[in-house]
């Protein structure tokens, strides 16, 4: 536990508020019931500290995609039935710090740069994260529920 | 008529099927996922007693039959905004006819009211904006003074996003003008304040940037839904061609006015 200085620490929280706080942003521009608005920060903060934490322990952005998503798509099942909302809601906008919104600019722009080995990888990179996302999310929302008042 | 019925004669049949055409209509408008449409659309149709309903739904499209294709139904739904507020209000709102709370007319209203939810007010969609850029720079990793350049660019690319709809411009020019103008905000901004413009270009551009649409689209594929999922996956790279033009294009002048200034 050496890598967890206080100097570490406190960039992961500013990190965890500053997530939370562009996920709020986000979510109020998608117009997010306002009773929801603060666990869609929450997922937002949560989803992007657990990556983080993985990029800091020396995961590359893939696998450190693939280990936030899953944590981040679990705390939105549970909050879907804490709080009587569909499980979109948390989701569109939590995952939104962990988007490649960055790596499809880049891979538009060197293209249009006709940069071509620095589109294909921003390219690659791009699509291995997204599918990483998507499969993350489709394995926890593939969890059945246990039935219990039906 | 306002009871429910076990077996709903033709008339109620016809407006049972509108009911569950313009639900579906507004979740897929909103933002919801194409199998949660179906979904939705499928126990509300159940819960009417509406007998032999079948949807097959795209992106953009809805396509629905009901009693042995006695009733079918066509919705071109080429507008998606996402307001999420209405999905959860649809949401809601099958939840209660599962639980078989409502009558139809009781459902119709709450429907019509689900749809007319504004959006927020202009200034709380600018601070957003505003918001959201510079937290986004500084998580890119920009220094302080990059997220204050985001923030200014925010603030500007969301008035004039807010502008572009009141004019109702074209969704493409919309998105290369935004991007063009996002940049040439930030690049004097962040060379004033001495800092690397990047950060604030891509925290400030993540307003326009289609990585909900493309994570989205590869979900559709995860589930099944191909063509829906092309369709996102399409759109997304349009975008991002868009976005990457306007960038692009006031780069390339800034290179070459400055490169002539040197020398």
């Amino acid at each position: 536990m050496s890598l967890l200085t206080n100097a570490v620490l406190g960039t992961l929280v500013a990190q965890f508020f500053l997530a939370a706080a562009g996920t709020l942003s986000f979510a109020i521009l998608f117009a997010c019931p306002r009773r929801l608005l603060p666990y869609c920060a929450l997922v937002g903060g949560v989803g992007w500290l657990v990556y983080e934490l993985a990029v800091l322990l020396g995961a590359d952005s893939t696998t450190a995609s693939l280990l936030a998503v899953i944590p981040l798509t679990l705390l939105t099942r549970v909050l879907a039935i804490l709080l009587k909302a569909p499980v979109t809601v948390f989701l569109l906008t939590g995952i939104f710090p962990l988007v490649p919104g960055a790596g499809i600019y880049y891979t538009a722009y060197y293209f249009i740069q006709s940069n071509n080995a620095l589109a294909l990888s921003n390219g690659i990179s791009t699509f291995k994260i997204a599918v990483v996302l998507a499969t993350g999310i489709a394995l926890v929302l593939g969890i059945p529920l246990p039935h219990r008042r039906r | 008529m306002s009871e429910r019925v076990l077996y709903p004669d033709e008339e109620q049949r016809r407006r049972i099927m509108d009911f569950i055409m313009a639900a579906g209509q507004t979740l897929l408008e909103n933002g919801a996922e194409v199998f949660r449409v179906e979904q939705t659309m499928e126990i509300m149709a159940r819960s009417f007693h509406l007998r032999e309903f079948h949807v097959y739904i795209l992106t953009n499209g809805i396509f629905a039959s009901a009693g042995t294709a006695e009733i079918s139904e066509v919705r071109n739904v080429p507008v998606r905004t996402t307001h999420l507020g209405r999905v959860a209000a649809v949401n809601e709102l099958s939840r209660q006819i599962a639980a078989g709370g409502l009558t139809l007319d009781e459902a119709e209203a709450q429907l019509a009211r689900a749809q007319r939810i504004p959006f927020p007010n202009d200034w709380v969609q600018l601070v957003a904006g505003l918001s959201g850029a510079f937290c986004f720079a500084m998580i890119f990793g920009g220094t302080l003074r990059a997220g204050l350049a985001a923030a200014v660019a925010g603030l500007a690319a969301s008035s004039y996003l807010l502008l572009c709809e009141r004019l109702h411009l074209p969704g493409g020019f919309r998105k290369i003008t935004t991007a063009s103008l996002i940049t040439l905000v930030c690049l004097p901004l962040c060379h004033l304040l001495g800092t690397e413009a990047s950060h604030a270009i891509i925290g400030t551009l993540m307003i326009l940037t289609p990585g909900i649409a493309f994570t989205m689209g590869i979900r559709d594929f995860v589930q099944g839904d191909y063509l829906s999922g092309t369709i996102r996956m399409i759109d997304a790279l349009l975008v991002a061609a868009c976005i990457a033009i306007g960038t692009g294009f006031v780069l390339w002048c800034y290179s070459l006015l400055t490169g002539v200034n040197i020398a």
